[in-house]
């Protein structure tokens, strides 16, 4: 297993994830993923790397350095992002019964090995 | 009524999907086992979220409890649901009494009266709000203009869905100002993270939190026409400022209720 499919392995492992990814943060292209089928990586790809860029821009606004995590919370479920370094985010779309608490932090975990 | 609890308590059993929890727990609610209905209500709730008789029931409940706040929640939610519903406007009428705020606890009578115009009590109140009301109006009567978050709630701002700020300011450390450039980028990220939710099928977004070096920030829509940005210190216990920004969205949600 190489290391990107260990690190989506520890994420699409929390009961209730419909897909880890590996997204371009330039472009919103799938990088790698592990997904259940029928899910829909190119689409929360695109999407997931234009609302990490939206809130970049708006912490920027406010005065701060980027955030390190996002979380959208919906009726159905979350999607949870981290910058796994300057070019790669890990994406974790989930349904509504995910444990977010463990999926943060693996999540985390994940953005902080980009930095090592 | 003790045989009348037997038998929607056994109706409720036998099969969980029933609206017998709404006779349920106004009964408890009546007879004062406040717990025991709340237990009814969130549990018929949790069955149909969308059903306004339920929130109805809660804001009853809730009100009861002296949780007007809670109260509020489940009125407003019930006229979100339904908006000729007469007894979340009875609700948040009596809601508006006990505030002292008239002219609001006017409006909801009158729309209750005109709902159930063959309630003679609510014409009477009508009656004797407007008496009241036009006893205390100034030049400048009606809701107090006056937002409650700078006050109550640093670090945090409301804005509309065109980036305009309504209430709040937010500043960086050094003091610099920075609430309207921020505020004109919420209506965009608002409108990203609705798009996001609906294409992935998650439904309708709820809110939105970021962690980072220097903050944390949680956004959410108060109301359908509204954002409402709460920014935290960083390495707090991530599950703080979501409270504090639903709380702030309490209050911004009777302030926008005031202004009508």
């Amino acid at each position: 297993m190489s290391i990107e499919e260990s690190a989506l392995a520890a994420i699409a492992d929390v009961p209730g994830v419909q897909g880890a990814l590996l997204v371009a943060v330039e472009d919103g292209l799938v990088v790698a993923e592990m997904v259940r089928e029928g899910f829909k990586s190119a689409a929360a790809a695109a999407l997931s790397a234009s609302l990490w860029g939206r809130m970049r821009r708006a912490a920027l606004a406010g005065g701060q350095r980027p955030p390190r995590f996002l979380q959208l919370e919906a009726e159905h479920g979350a999607v949870l992002v981290v910058p796994v370094d300057e070019v790669v985010l890990a994406v974790a779309v989930t349904t509504e019964r995910t444990h977010r608490g463990v999926l943060r932090l693996r999540l985390l975990d994940l953005g902080g090995k980009g930095a090592e | 009524m003790a045989d009348n609890v037997q038998t929607l308590t056994a109706r409720l059993a036998a099969d969980p999907t029933s609206l017998a929890f709404l006779p349920l727990g106004e009964h408890l609610r009546r007879v004062g086992q406040l717990d025991a209905a709340l237990a009814v209500a969130t549990s018929g709730l949790a069955r149909y979220p969308h059903l306004a008789d339920a929130h109805d029931l809660l804001g009853r409940i809730r009100s009861d409890q002296g949780d007007g706040d809670a109260a509020f929640d489940a009125w407003t939610t019930a006229l979100r649901l339904q908006p000729d519903h007469a007894g979340a406007h009875k609700g948040l009428a009596y809601l508006a009494f006990r505030n002292e705020d008239l002219p609001r606890a006017l409006r909801h009578l009158e729309m209750a009266a005109h709902l159930e115009p063959e309630d003679p009590s609510l014409a009477q109140a009508v009656e004797r709000t407007r008496a009241q009301v036009a006893g205390r109006s100034t030049p400048t009567g009606g809701a107090p203009l006056e937002p409650p978050l700078d006050d109550t709630m640093p670090g945090t701002i409301l804005v509309d869905l065109d980036g305009r700020r309504l209430a709040g300011s937010l500043h960086t450390p050094d003091g610099s100002e920075v609430s309207d450039g921020l505020a004109a980028l919420l209506a965009g990220v608002s409108q990203e993270a609705s798009r996001v939710a609906r294409l992935l099928d998650l439904g309708s977004w709820e809110c939105l939190s970021t962690e980072g070096p220097d903050a944390a920030m949680h956004l959410l829509p108060p109301t359908p026409d509204t954002l409402l940005l709460a920014v935290g210190e960083a390495g707090a216990p991530p599950g703080r400022l979501p409270l504090v920004a639903r709380r702030a969205a309490r209050h911004a949600q009777q302030w926008l209720e005031r202004l009508g």
